[in-house]
């Protein structure tokens, strides 16, 4: 190796500055114009037996994605559902996780947006009208009035992303540590009315 | 270290080809995961070398044989691992961007988007055909009465050949409806939306209806003619053919896929890349451990053999190095070893033999020490090589001074030596080989010695030079001269002796005979003279006697007595005038088998001789000590006198040698022979107490004890003398 022939430190250095090099060529650089997941308003609405999930968000996608999109890459959203009981020293206790796919893509031969909801798929004619249909989700039952108990505090939460893993396989590996297929509601907590 | 390396090279290699094959098959996650594992092995493994070389170069600093071959192969072996590592990885990096970059180009690109264009066109012709068609039945089911529309509808739907027909009011409620296919029993609805929108003109859409495939829906508004006027929606749907369906979908399918890898065909590239890198790094890393393994086992028989010359250089030829193998470098410890007992072998030879030497040298000094003659060794320098006690003894010198200097500085700073280096020196410098004999004469503090030399030169060699034996025989010529006195005085007093009696008895027979005839005159002087011959006659007699006395036979008459009782005896009876007298006897018993007379003779002697050698000296002193010296009895009789002239003082003993007036000189003579016939010895110095301005002689008579001898029988003095 030609290292051998610099001294001890000189070598160091190189090494150090190779690191480093990786470092930097693999960090991703922040884009500006980045995707967003609004939550705005998320309820528990009760049914007979159970209690159903009212939530609107807002979907912002960068113009990568809304690139990405239109040229047939499929995109999935996940939005998970959590019910718990705070506890104080310790974690919340769980009492059921829920969570539904939300797909989204571009059919570019009929030119349709379709969006796909627990395996029923539906047409729109534009990006806009998709994204206001998923981002709309009403009456999801979510939690099973048993499952609950009277005076009892129950924390709500839900999150919306983009789920990756069910990008296709190179632009998983284009979304590794990019930011533009990095899209995340931030944790939207409240504290539901139980009504029995 | 070698199991470390081996476990890590596993593990990499395992890492490596999970990392190569996640470039298709594994997902982001777990690539992410790959990629950070196999990060942090070769981080481990950067850690391991950066410890392996710290220490090597520890090791190096501090000398360690070996530690420098040890780098030195590393380097070679780690640049012929990495060479054609880093050729092929420049080289199919360089490969692979350009080899991506090669799918993406725009004619591939085009002819994909064509292709979709394509699609889109033909099926927006069907849909275009579709909704003629529709705008045809519409037309017809304008002027049908609502109660015939079904009919009508089916036969519409019939000529036109379309799969499905429903007519619908503008709320979407399902007025008529027609099928071609018997298994539908309900029509799939247009959206609130597209009701809407086809109030106004005809409305087409192409639909991908989930599990059935693509569909042309068309909607066209019919304007009834009947009194109502109300709207009417007739929805045609119609299956897009199968084949043309399943070509534009594949065509879609490939520009969807192109399109997803056009977008990530720069993080590929990175991707890929990395990969690469890690893999080069970890075959590097990898390469350079195993290398470190290698040459620091190629490189440990030199710190074997280093430990081994380490010991020999202690004088360990004990160590016997462990074989490595049976290279090269396995030969060489063998020969190793088997040279290192050669060297201990040979070593040990060499002290073996040196020991002999050693003994054999250490045998002849003790002869040397042992021998009563002196010898002296010169160098053919003439400078003093070697020498026995015995030389120093008899020359009255400590030969250790000189011995290794030139032999004439004896000579330098003895003068009285002078002429015996200087006769030595002399023969010495001659070239005869032959062996030489001298009799010479020094004056020592003991007086005057008579030495015989005998000198030969040494057979030329490394330790050639010049050898010299030489005797004190001045007690030999004195004995010689004893026995030739005895002799003659026996001889004279016999001779003497005889016509003595015959003189005296004529003597007074004359003067028996003749005093009566003669005149009182001549009478008186015929009395006077015969009386003078008489005496003269008895005095030569007593001389005749001495003589015969001293030139007797030793006839002793040996008994125990206590010497110290002998000495006090005799000094009873001698009371010199005018003499201060000093007597320090011992107060051990000196037990002696002796001969009482002729011990008293000696004293008798002794003392005499003081006493002369007193005459006319100022405070006169006689000091008669006894003490025990090494198992001897020692007498010692001093005067202060002038003490004995030097050329006298080796010849003390002789007959007729005195410096008195009058006296036979027999006296000494007479004590030496008595103390020798008593196993003893005696000698005479001179005093030299020069602080004291002193002058005089001391006689030193040493006589052996006699242990055995109880106390009881001893014999007194007085008793020996009434016997």
């Amino acid at each position: 190796m030609m290292v051998y022939f610099m001294p001890y430190y000189k070598r160091a250095k190189l090494l150090y500055a190779f690191i480093f090099t990786l470092l930097i060529a693999f960090t991703p650089i922040a884009n500006a114009a980045s995707s967003a997941v609004h939550i705005k308003s998320a309820d528990l609405l009760a049914n007979e037996d159970s209690y159903a999930l009212s939530t609107d968000f807002d979907i912002v996608l960068s113009p990568v994605i809304e690139d990405a999109l239109s040229k047939g890459i499929p995109l999935t959203f996940l939005i998970e559902f959590q019910l718990s009981t705070p506890r104080k020293y310790w974690f919340d206790d769980e009492i059921i996780t829920q969570s539904q796919y939300l797909t989204i893509s571009y059919h570019a031969l009929s030119r349709q947006y379709l969006v796909v909801r627990n395996g029923r798929q539906q047409s729109f004619a534009n990006l806009q009208q998709a994204k206001e249909e998923i981002s709309n989700i009403k009456s999801w039952t979510v939690v099973d009035k048993k499952l609950l108990k009277k005076g009892e505090t129950y924390i709500a939460a839900i999150k919306v992303r983009l789920d990756q893993t069910k990008l296709p396989k190179p632009v998983q590996v284009e979304a590794i540590g990019s930011n533009d297929w990095n899209i995340a509601s931030e944790l939207y907590r409240w504290t539901p009315v139980i009504a029995f | 270290m070698r199991y470390i390396v081996l476990i890590t090279a596993i593990l990499g290699s395992g890492l490596l080809y999970l990392l190569a094959q996640s470039g298709s098959s594994v997902s982001g996650a777990d690539y992410t995961l790959l990629l950070g594992l196999n990060i942090a092995f070769a981080t481990a493994l950067l850690l391991i070398i950066a410890f392996q070389l710290s220490r090597l170069f520890k090791q190096i600093r501090a000398r360690v044989i070996g530690s420098r071959l040890t780098l030195r192969l590393l380097g070679a072996f780690a640049l012929m691992a990495i060479t054609p590592g880093v050729i092929v990885y420049a080289v199919s990096v360089n490969f692979l961007k350009h080899s991506i970059e090669s799918w993406f180009n725009v004619k591939v690109e085009a002819a994909l988007e064509g292709g979709v264009r394509l699609g889109q066109s033909s099926l927006d012709s069907m849909l275009a055909d579709l909704k003629q068609k529709g705008d045809n039945m519409a037309l017809n089911l304008a002027f049908q009465p609502t109660n015939s529309q079904l009919t009508v509808l089916n036969d519409l739907r019939e000529k036109s050949g379309v799969q499905d027909a429903v007519l619908l009011t503008m709320q979407g409620k399902i007025l008529a409806f027609s099928s071609n296919d018997a298994t539908t029993f309900l029509p799939a609805t247009p959206s609130l939306d597209q009701l809407r929108q086809a109030r106004l003109r005809d409305f087409g859409i192409i639909e991908p209806i989930a599990g059935k495939g693509l569909y042309l829906r068309a909607l066209i508004p019919v304007n009834m003619n009947d009194i109502g006027g109300e709207t009417r929606i007739l929805q045609l749907l119609q299956p897009v053919p199968k084949q043309l369906s399943d070509t534009a979908e594949a065509v879609q399918n490939v520009y969807q896929d192109y399109q997803e890898l056009s977008l990530s065909r720069e993080s590929m590239k990175q991707v890929f890349a990395l990969t690469l890198t890690l893999v080069l790094m970890l075959a590097m890393l990898t390469a350079v451990s195993v290398a470190f393994v290698l040459s620091r086992r190629l490189s440990s028989p030199l710190g074997v053999l280093a430990d081994g010359t380490r010991a020999i250089a202690r004088g360990d030829y004990e160590t016997v190095l462990p074989v490595h193998g049976n290279d090269e470098l396995g030969v060489l410890v063998q020969s190793f070893n088997s040279m290192t007992k050669q060297l201990g072998d040979a070593k040990q030879a060499a002290e073996s033999n040196r020991a002999r030497v050693e003994a054999a040298r250490g045998y002849l000094e003790t002869i040397l020490a042992h021998l009563s003659s002196g010898v002296l060794a010169l160098n053919d320098k003439g400078e003093l090589r070697t020498y026995n006690l015995t030389a120093s003894n008899i020359l009255g010198v400590v030969l250790g001074h000189f011995s290794g200097h030139p032999f004439e500085k004896v000579g330098q700073e003895f003068p009285h030596l002078k002429n015996l280096t200087d006769l030595i020196l002399q023969n010495a410098n001659e070239t005869n080989l032959n062996e030489w004999q001298a009799e010479i004469e020094i004056v020592t503090t003991q007086g005057q010695r008579t030495l015989l030399l005998r000198g030969t030169r040494l057979p030329y060699s490394a330790d050639s030079g010049y050898l010299l034996v030489f005797d004190d025989i001045t007690s030999m010529v004195q004995a010689q001269r004893d026995a030739a006195w005895g002799e003659v005085a026996r001889r004279l007093a016999h001779e003497i002796k005889n016509p003595l009696t015959p003189i005296q008895l004529s003597a007074e027979r004359i003067e028996h005979k003749l005093s009566s005839k003669l005149d009182a005159a001549d009478s008186e002087m015929l009395k006077r003279a015969t009386e003078t011959i008489v005496a003269q006659v008895d005095a030569m007699k007593t001389m005749v006697n001495e003589f015969s006395e001293y030139a007797r036979a030793p006839v002793l008459n040996l008994v125990n007595l206590d010497f110290n009782a002998l000495v006090r005896d005799v000094l009873e009876l001698y009371q010199p005038v005018g003499i201060s007298l000093e007597v320090a006897l011992t107060k051990q018993s000196l037990n002696l088998l002796g001969d009482a007379t002729m011990l008293r003779q000696v004293l008798h002697n002794l003392l005499q001789n003081a006493q002369d050698a007193l005459d006319g000296v100022k405070s006169p002193k006689i000091e008669v000590v006894t003490m025990i010296n090494a198992n001897q009895i020692q007498l010692s009789v001093a005067d202060n006198g002038a003490g004995f002239p030097m050329e006298m003082i080796s010849r003390a003993f002789e007959p007729y040698m005195t410096t008195k007036r009058h006296g036979t000189g027999l006296g000494l003579a007479i004590v030496k022979k008595i103390v020798e016939e008593h196993q003893g010895n005696i000698a005479i110095e001179n005093v030299k107490a020069e602080l004291a301005h002193q002058t005089g002689a001391v006689v030193l008579v040493s006589l052996p004890m006699n242990k055995t001898a109880p106390k009881k029988r001893i014999v007194k003095p007085k008793k020996v003398e009434q016997a």
